[in-house]
């Protein structure tokens, strides 16, 4: 009985529902806050983009729904971060680890970088599974190649045994992709995935994302400056700037009918193509 | 904050660290104590007090004699003279020999500077406290040719660096900016590159003092080092382990001396090297 | 690997007969001759003595003549020890060291890498705080200071272990102790910097992303990374080990290497300073070939660009 009226409320309740997010930085002894009163909801299967200029506080606002943010000098001031009914930001570390593993997946900015250059990309990947799964190494590793499968890098079986400096930018935010849906987690969190990438790789990383979402069914965060990236990858967009919310609406209410002034200036300051033909 | 010149900037994040200044202050004292100090006291540093053999501290002798009736307090400023004396002059040989042989490789390039390289690696491979061992053996025991012998070694790290900061400033746009304005060779060597070699050379300078007077009281405590009558921190320390179990602190204070001096010398080091060269891997020596 | 080894090895020949050459050179540059004592020996001694040991021939012909006997692995007559060998010296002394420096590498490196890991993800708190300063202590602690300091303190006040000597267990505790502290302090300081570089790493933020536990984090991800300049260190150190043992062996009175280098050194024990010097340059050449093979197989970086 208990049990059926939690998955109705489950069901009614969104996803993802954060409240009064307020997160700050002590930097040289002074107390500086980068995100102020940050509140929205996601639904599942939902694309949101957080958008904003450098240090308006759209990292650092999923870095503290992850529980990623080095504190001290961070700190979360306060609000809270409903997932799945568990307040993210309250939740015993252990818990939230089993959650981050579980449900939540996240794609870092630079792949040179977030991929452990020691060890493997087969056991980088499998480790997670491992943890939150009873599987066994075998069943990892098939799972493994299927989902380097999954995010067109041929080869899988072999690539699985080489370690990461040989990978391409490319190659690796795949991997890193990979990793992130490896368990079929209900969220993911891309952070800026395509900022580090030549212009060609990073129209194939967004419609790689784009495709491996819908076929998973799951929600997005995605956090990019770029407007365009944003305007076609998003249904919602939340518009930041000095970690404040500056506007929020649909993807194309922001687009063709802005109402802030700096929404207005961003939309301007995009550059366009002079008509020629 | 009103912008501040580099140098303003280290200087302050070096006033912001206590262990720095405390070292500062404590080198400060104890070199002036050293200097100075023998003038106000009434012993001689070979002076023999037969009545006071083996005595403890007292109002006569501050620190106490040793096993010859010698005051220990003017032994140790007279030996603080000589290791202060090694290890500076001893850093300034390093720093010459290094800064010439690393620029002049770094600066060259090519051929040159592999040749160069490969015959300081060759000189690494050598048992570095074994060498001075056998230059000291070969020269005799003078305490002047002691440091330059230590000097002749302590340079290899010091040309090493010099060689990784001039290749690095070689790389950078300014300077191939002063290269293509057609400046004179001199002037980019002088107003271009040494300037931005004074981090380092100031802040390995610094670490490598207590590293030639760790150098030099161990080759004094083994004997080979600065002969007696003369004192060394080396020899009194060696001189308190005959006699430890009969007066301590004729081991104790000498070996409060040399530590605390080395400790507020690698604390300057440290203090200087994040005021300074705040991404430099330049780490303390290891002890022998 | 094997071709890595096999060149670094031939690359090794000329380095030692660099330093070969090099110290017989320097040795008859020295004033006065392995004879030359306080108490002086009569002409015809003295001379008999020479032309016993050939010292009367030029250095040329002395030179050759010890080439020659290097190329068979003979290292001559000791000087200072008559009737015996250098070979037999250092047969019976280089285990002692050897035994003494492995053991105190051992100590240090138990000692100093845990408490490194440790104090790096307590970065801030007391306990890296404690860690820290004593370590900084320690490097300030040299051992012919801190030997002494711990025959006073644990075999005089406490009577633990022996000050002299080198039989039973209780002769080794001291001196291995003397010699590893120092070098657990520098391992301590270097595993905690590389875990901290490591540490604020982005690929440990995504290993937590993952969720996986703190330790796995720390175990996994963290200390490969972390130890690469320890092990960097732990090769030279452990030949610094055996070859820098010479004051703990003088203050100890233990009969290895180090203290027939130094009373060699005294005596002008021309062909024992040679023998020990040699051997010296081989250690150490041997240890940093070994810790550059760990390097690799720990990086797989340099894997690639050492082959």
């Amino acid at each position: 009985m208990t049990h059926w009226i939690l998955k109705v409320k489950l069901k009614l309740m969104p996803l993802l529902d954060v409240q009064h997010l307020s997160v700050s930085f002590v930097h040289n002894g002074q107390r500086k806050h980068v995100v102020q009163d940050l509140s929205f909801v996601l639904e599942p299967g939902e694309t949101l983009g957080l958008v904003g200029e450098s240090g308006s506080g759209k990292s650092v606002s999923c870095l503290a729904l992850l529980g990623l943010l080095p504190q001290p000098p961070a700190k979360v001031e306060g609000g809270r971060a409903f997932f799945e009914g568990i307040d993210l930001l309250q939740v015993s570390e252990k818990r939230l680890g089993k959650i981050r593993g579980q449900s939540m997946g996240i794609v870092f900015q630079d792949p040179s970088s977030s991929l452990n250059p020691y060890l493997t990309i087969g056991s980088q990947l499998a480790e997670g599974l491992i943890a939150h799964t009873n599987m066994g190494r075998r069943a990892a590793r098939l799972k493994c190649i299927e989902a380097l499968e999954a995010v067109g890098i041929a080869d899988a079986g072999v690539r699985l045994n080489e370690y990461p400096h040989v990978f391409s930018g490319g190659m690796r935010q795949r991997v890193m992709i990979a990793m992130a849906l490896l368990l079929n987690p209900q969220l993911l969190i891309a952070d800026e995935p395509t900022t580090a990438l030549d212009v060609t790789v990073q129209a194939q990383i967004l419609s790689l994302l784009k495709t491996r979402q819908a076929a998973l069914g799951t929600a997005m965060i995605l956090v990019t400056h770029d407007l365009g990236v944003a305007a076609r990858m998003c249904d919602r967009l939340i518009l930041l700037r000095q970690g404040k919310v500056e506007e929020a609406g649909t993807a194309e209410a922001i687009f063709y009918a802005p109402q802030s002034l700096y929404a207005k200036e961003l939309l301007a300051a995009v550059p366009t193509l002079p008509a020629i033909v | 904050m009103s912008t501040l010149s580099p140098r303003q900037e280290a200087w302050m994040q070096f006033k912001a660290n206590p262990c720095a200044v405390g070292g500062l202050c404590f080198l400060g004292f104890m070199m002036s104590a050293c200097l100075i100090g023998p003038f106000f006291l009434v012993h001689g540093y070979a002076a023999q007090h037969f009545d006071a053999v083996n005595q403890g501290p007292s109002m006569r002798f501050w620190l106490g004699t040793d096993a010859l009736g010698r005051d220990l307090l003017v032994r140790l400023l007279y030996g603080g003279r000589i290791s202060f004396a090694v290890g500076f002059a001893a850093t300034g040989v390093s720093l010459i020999v290094g800064l010439f042989f690393g620029a002049f490789a770094g600066y060259t390039g090519g051929k040159v500077d592999t040749w160069m390289m490969r015959f300081a690696d060759f000189l690494y491979a050598l048992p570095f406290t074994i060498l001075v061992i056998l230059l000291t053996v070969v020269f005799g025991r003078h305490f002047i040719l002691l440091f330059v012998a230590i000097g002749a070694v302590e340079w290899l790290t010091m040309a090493r660096i010099v060689r990784a900061q001039v290749l690095s400033i070689k790389m950078q746009e300014f300077l191939q900016a002063a290269v293509l304005l057609g400046l004179p060779r001199y002037q980019i060597i002088w107003k271009h590159i040494l300037p931005n070699l004074w981090g380092p050379v100031i802040v390995y300078g610094t670490l490598t003092v207590p590293a030639v007077m760790l150098l030099e009281a161990t080759l004094s405590f083994l004997g080979l080092g600065v002969q007696p009558p003369m004192s060394s921190w080396g020899i009194l320390i060696h001189d308190g382990v005959t006699v430890m179990e009969l007066c301590p602190w004729a081991l104790l204070f000498p070996t409060l001396f040399f530590c605390l001096t080395l400790l507020s010398l690698n604390f300057l080091g440290e203090g200087l090297r994040d005021a300074l060269d705040p991404q430099s891997k330049i780490e303390t020596h290891a002890a022998t | 690997m094997l071709q890595l080894i096999i060149r670094r090895l031939l690359q090794a020949i000329p380095v030692l007969f660099l330093i070969a050459t090099a110290t017989f050179f320097l040795i008859h540059l020295a004033p006065g001759g392995p004879f030359h004592q306080e108490r002086p020996l009569s002409p015809q001694v003295l001379e008999a003595l020479n032309a016993h040991y050939g010292l009367n021939d030029p250095w040329i012909v002395q030179y050759g003549r010890y080439l020659n006997h290097l190329l068979h692995g003979e290292l001559g007559p000791s000087y200072g020890h008559p009737g015996h060998t250098v070979n037999e010296l250092i047969a019976q002394s280089l285990p002692v060291s050897i035994e003494l420096g492995l053991w105190a590498w051992v100590f240090s490196l138990i000692v100093g890498i845990p408490l490194g890991v440790w104090a790096a993800e307590k970065q801030h708190r007391w306990f890296d705080r404690v860690c820290s300063t004593v370590s900084t202590l320690g490097l300030c602690l040299p051992t012919f200071v801190l030997g002494p300091l711990l025959m006073l303190g644990l075999a005089v006040g406490l009577g633990i272990g022996n000050v002299c000597g080198w039989g039973s267990w209780e002769d080794r505790l001291l001196p291995v102790l003397t010699l590893g502290l120092v070098h657990a302090a520098y391992v301590l300081r270097l595993t905690r910097g590389g875990m901290l570089e490591v540490l604020n790493q982005d690929f440990i933020r995504t290993a937590r992303a993952k969720g996986l536990s703190g330790w796995t984090v720390l175990f996994k991800h963290a200390l490969r990374g972390g130890l690469l300049s320890v092990v960097a260190f732990a090769g030279p150190q452990l030949s610094a080990l055996v070859t820098g043992s010479f004051v703990v062996e003088t203050i100890f009175h233990i009969p290895g290497l180090g203290r027939h280098f130094v009373q060699a050194a005294f005596n002008r024990d021309y062909t024992l300073i040679l023998g020990t010097t040699l051997l010296y340059g081989a250690l150490i050449i041997v240890m940093n070939l070994m810790a550059d093979l760990m390097q690799a197989w720990l990086n797989p970086r340099l894997r690639v660009s050492m082959l």
